[in-house]
C-alpha cells in the first residue's frame, strides 16, 4: 500500500468516503511535504496553508453533514494563472508579483464549490510563454525525476508538485502544449480539452483563441473526475460553449473493439528521438490487443503548425498584455516622467526576456504592411492545419502518437535559441490551433526518463479518449511510478 | 495609402501617418537592425536597455526568419481561420451589473487618491 502522499484522487476519494483518513490529516501530509521539499524544485509560488486547512476542515464538516461530493476534501495546487481572491496571483511575472486577484477564476470556484482544497499557486512559465518553466520571475521549476532537467512548461509547476506527491492534481492551461508536454515529461496524465469546454474566466490571458484550462493528475481516472468539475457552460466567458457535460467516470472501461485509431506519419519526422518512437509503437500494440484498428493518416500541413503558432500567439499576445500598462495594478517604475515613460519602463522591467520578445514579434506581425504577410497569412495557414484533422476524424475515431520528440531536456540546454526551443512543441502546437482536444499519458522511460503518448480527439470527445486513456492504464503501470527522490 | 518602391528597406521607410506607424511591405525575412527593434519596442510601449538591442535583434530576426516559411504555402483559395471553432459570438443583453469593488480593486493600484487613479501629468 502507497503512502497518502501518492495515491491518487480516487484512492483518496475512497479512503475519505471510509473514514481512513481526514481531508484536514491529508492536507496536513501534503503541506508539510512541500515545507520538506519543495526548495529542491521550486514548483511553487505562493503556499497557501491556512486557507487550506479551513478549506480541509470545512469538507470535514460537509462530509459529516452527508454531502460530500467524490472530490470533496481533495487537496489540489492552481497554476498561477487563475485569478484566487484575496491570494497573490503573479502569472509567474515580475508585472503581477504585488498582485491580489480581487475574484475567483470560474474554475477555481467550480473546484472550490466540489470541495477541493488549494495548497497554494504553482510555478510557471511567465504568462505561461515557455516551453521549459525557465522564463519565471520565480526563478526555474526542476524535474522530479532528474532535478538537472526542466520540468517542461508552461505548467511546469504544476506538474512538478504532482510528480514531486505534493499533490494529487493540479490545474494548468495549455495554449500550445502547456499541460501536455510537461505532462510528458514527469510522467503524468495530462488533458488539455476542447476549445470552450472548460471557462477562461479569470485566467490570465496568454493567446485567447488558443488558451485552455485542464488537468494535471496521475490518472485517466482522476482527470475524470476533474473534468467533470471544471468544464461547463460559463457566461462570463464570451467563447464557453453552451453543450452538456458528460460524467466522464462513467464510461472509462468501454470496450475499445473496433475503435479506430489513426497514427499520422507526420509525427515520425527525423527530429522525432528513435527510442520514443519504439515506445509509441508498443503502445499502439497495446492499443492493437485491445481491439483497435491501428491505420495510417496524413496531416500534410502539420509541419506549419510551429511556424503558424508563432504568428497568431505572439499577436494575441501582444493585444492582451498591452493591458499591463502600470495604470492601475501590478508593476510600476520609479518616478515616471510622463505617461509614455511610465509605461515603457513600466513595461520594461515588469517583463521578462521571452515575454517581451513575444509582444515584439506580435506587434511586428500586425503592424500594416506586414499583416497581411504574417498574420493574415498564418490565419489561413491555420485552417489547412484544422482541415487537415478534421479530414483525418472523418476516418478515424481517435489520433495517436507522441507527445514530444524527446524525454526532458537539461535546464539551460534550449535557452539560447528560441526556435530550439519552440520546436519542442512540434506535435502539440497543431491541436491548439485546431481548438481539438488532446492528452498526453505516460508510455515508458528512456535512460530513466519519463515519456508521454499522445491521445487527440475530435471536438468534445474527450469521454472517448479517457476511455481510450484510462483502458490503457489498465493494461500497463508505467504511471504509477514515481520519481526515485521523491517516493 | 502611401507606396513604397520595392527597393526601400522595410522599417527605415516607415512613416508616421497620425499615429499609426506604416511600415513598407516587403517579401523576404529580413534581419532587423538595431533601429527596427527601438522602433518596435515603442510601438509596444517597452523599454529595452542599450546593452539588449543586438540581443533582441539577433533573436528577432531569426523568429521572424522561422515564420517567414508560411509564405511558401499556396493558400490562394484558403479562408482565414480566426478562432478555433466556428462558432458565432453569442450576445447578452446590454444591461448593466453593477460591481461596488473599487476599493477592493483599488488596493492592487501604484497610485489612487479618493477613489481616483493617479498617473503622472498627461497635459502641461
Amino acid at each position: 500500500m502507497s503512502e497518502l502522499h501518492s495515491k491518487t484522487l480516487a484512492e483518496l476519494s475512497g479512503l475519505l468516503a471510509d473514514g481512513e483518513t481526514s481531508s484536514v490529516e491529508l492536507t496536513r501530509t501534503l503541506l508539510e511535504r512541500v515545507g520538506a521539499r519543495d526548495a529542491e524544485l521550486n514548483s511553487f509560488i505562493t503556499v497557501t496553508p491556512e486557507r487550506a486547512l479551513a478549506q480541509a476542515e470545512a469538507a470535514d464538516a460537509r462530509r459529516k453533514r452527508g454531502d460530500a461530493g467524490p472530490l470533496t476534501g481533495l487537496p489540489l495546487v492552481h497554476k498561477d494563472i487563475f485569478c484566487t481572491r484575496g491570494v497573490k496571483t503573479s502569472c509567474g511575472s515580475r508585472m503581477l508579483d504585488n498582485f491580489v486577484a480581487p475574484y475567483d477564476a470560474t474554475v477555481v470556484q467550480r473546484l472550490d464549490a466540489a470541495g477541493m482544497v488549494m495548497l497554494g499557486k504553482s510555478n510557471m512559465d511567465e504568462f505561461a510563454m515557455g516551453s521549459s518553466n525557465e522564463t519565471s520571475w520565480y526563478g526555474p521549476v526542476r524535474n522530479p525525476w532528474d532535478t538537472a532537467r526542466v520540468p517542461g512548461g508552461s505548467s511546469g509547476g504544476s506538474v512538478a508538485a504532482v510528480a514531486a506527491s505534493f499533490a494529487p492534481a493540479a490545474t494548468g492551461t495549455d495554449t500550445g502544449g502547456s499541460i501536455r508536454q510537461p505532462a510528458a515529461f514527469t510522467n503524468l496524465t495530462g488533458l488539455k480539452p476542447t476549445y470552450g469546454r472548460v471557462s477562461r474566466y479569470g485566467m490570465i490571458a496568454f493567446a485567447s483563441s488558443l488558451d485552455q484550462a485542464g488537468t494535471i493528475t496521475r490518472t485517466a481516472e482522476d482527470a475524470a473526475m476533474m473534468l467533470g468539475a471544471m468544464a461547463g457552460f460559463d457566461d462570463a466567458d464570451s467563447t464557453s460553449v453552451d453543450r452538456e457535460v458528460p460524467v466522464y467516470r462513467a464510461t472509462l472501461n468501454r470496450d475499445l473493439k473496433g475503435l479506430k485509431v489513426g497514427v499520422p506519419v507526420e509525427f515520425f519526422d527525423e527530429g522525432l528521438d528513435s527510442k520514443v518512437a519504439d515506445a509509441v509503437q508498443a503502445a499502439l500494440d497495446v492499443y492493437r490487443s485491445l481491439g483497435c484498428e491501428v491505420v495510417k493518416v496524413s496531416l500534410p500541413n502539420l509541419m506549419l503548425s510551429v511556424p503558424t503558432y508563432y504568428v497568431i500567439a505572439p499577436a494575441e499576445c501582444a493585444s492582451n498584455l498591452s493591458r499591463f500598462d502600470g495604470a492601475r495594478f501590478g508593476y510600476r517604475c520609479e518616478n515616471p516622467r510622463d505617461l509614455t515613460d511610465m509605461y515603457e519602463r513600466s513595461r520594461g522591467d515588469g517583463f521578462g526576456d521571452e515575454v517581451k520578445r513575444r509582444i515584439m514579434t506580435g506587434t511586428y506581425v500586425l503592424s500594416a504592411g506586414y499583416y497581411d504577410a504574417y498574420y493574415l497569412k498564418a490565419q489561413k495557414t491555420r485552417h489547412l492545419i484544422a482541415a487537415d484533422f478534421a479530414k483525418a476524424f472523418e476516418e478515424v475515431d481517435l489520433l495517436m502518437g507522441p507527445t514530444t520528440p524527446t524525454p526532458a531536456f537539461k535546464l539551460g540546454e534550449k535557452t539560447d535559441d528560441p526556435i530550439t526551443m519552440y520546436l519542442n512543441d512540434i506535435y502539440v502546437n497543431g491541436v491548439n490551433l485546431a481548438g481539438l482536444p488532446g492528452l498526453s499519458i505516460p508510455m515508458g522511460f528512456i535512460d530513466g526518463l519519463p515519456v508521454g503518448f499522445q491521445i487527440i480527439g475530435n471536438h468534445f470527445q474527450e469521454a472517448l479518449m479517457l476511455n481510450a486513456a484510462h483502458r490503457y492504464q489498465c493494461e500497463t503501470d508505467w504511471h504509477t511510478r514515481t520519481p526515485e527522490g521523491f517516493k | 495609402m502611401p507606396e513604397y518602391s520595392s527597393n526601400e528597406g522595410p522599417l527605415e521607410q516607415a512613416r508616421t501617418y497620425g499615429n499609426l506607424l506604416v511600415f513598407s511591405a516587403r517579401r523576404s525575412p529580413l534581419a532587423l537592425t538595431p533601429e527596427h527593434v527601438a522602433t518596435i519596442a515603442h510601438l509596444a510601449r517597452l523599454e529595452v536597455r542599450d546593452e539588449d538591442v543586438s540581443g533582441y535583434c539577433d533573436r528577432l530576426s531569426r523568429i521572424l526568419e522561422f515564420v517567414a516559411q508560411l509564405e511558401a504555402v499556396d493558400t490562394s483559395a484558403v479562408e482565414p481561420m480566426a478562432h478555433a471553432e466556428r462558432m458565432s459570438q453569442r450576445l447578452r443583453e446590454d444591461t448593466a451589473v453593477p460591481v461596488s469593488e473599487r476599493d477592493l480593486f483599488q488596493q492592487n493600484a501604484p497610485a489612487t487618491d479618493g477613489g481616483l487613479y493617479l498617473v503622472p501629468k498627461v497635459i502641461e
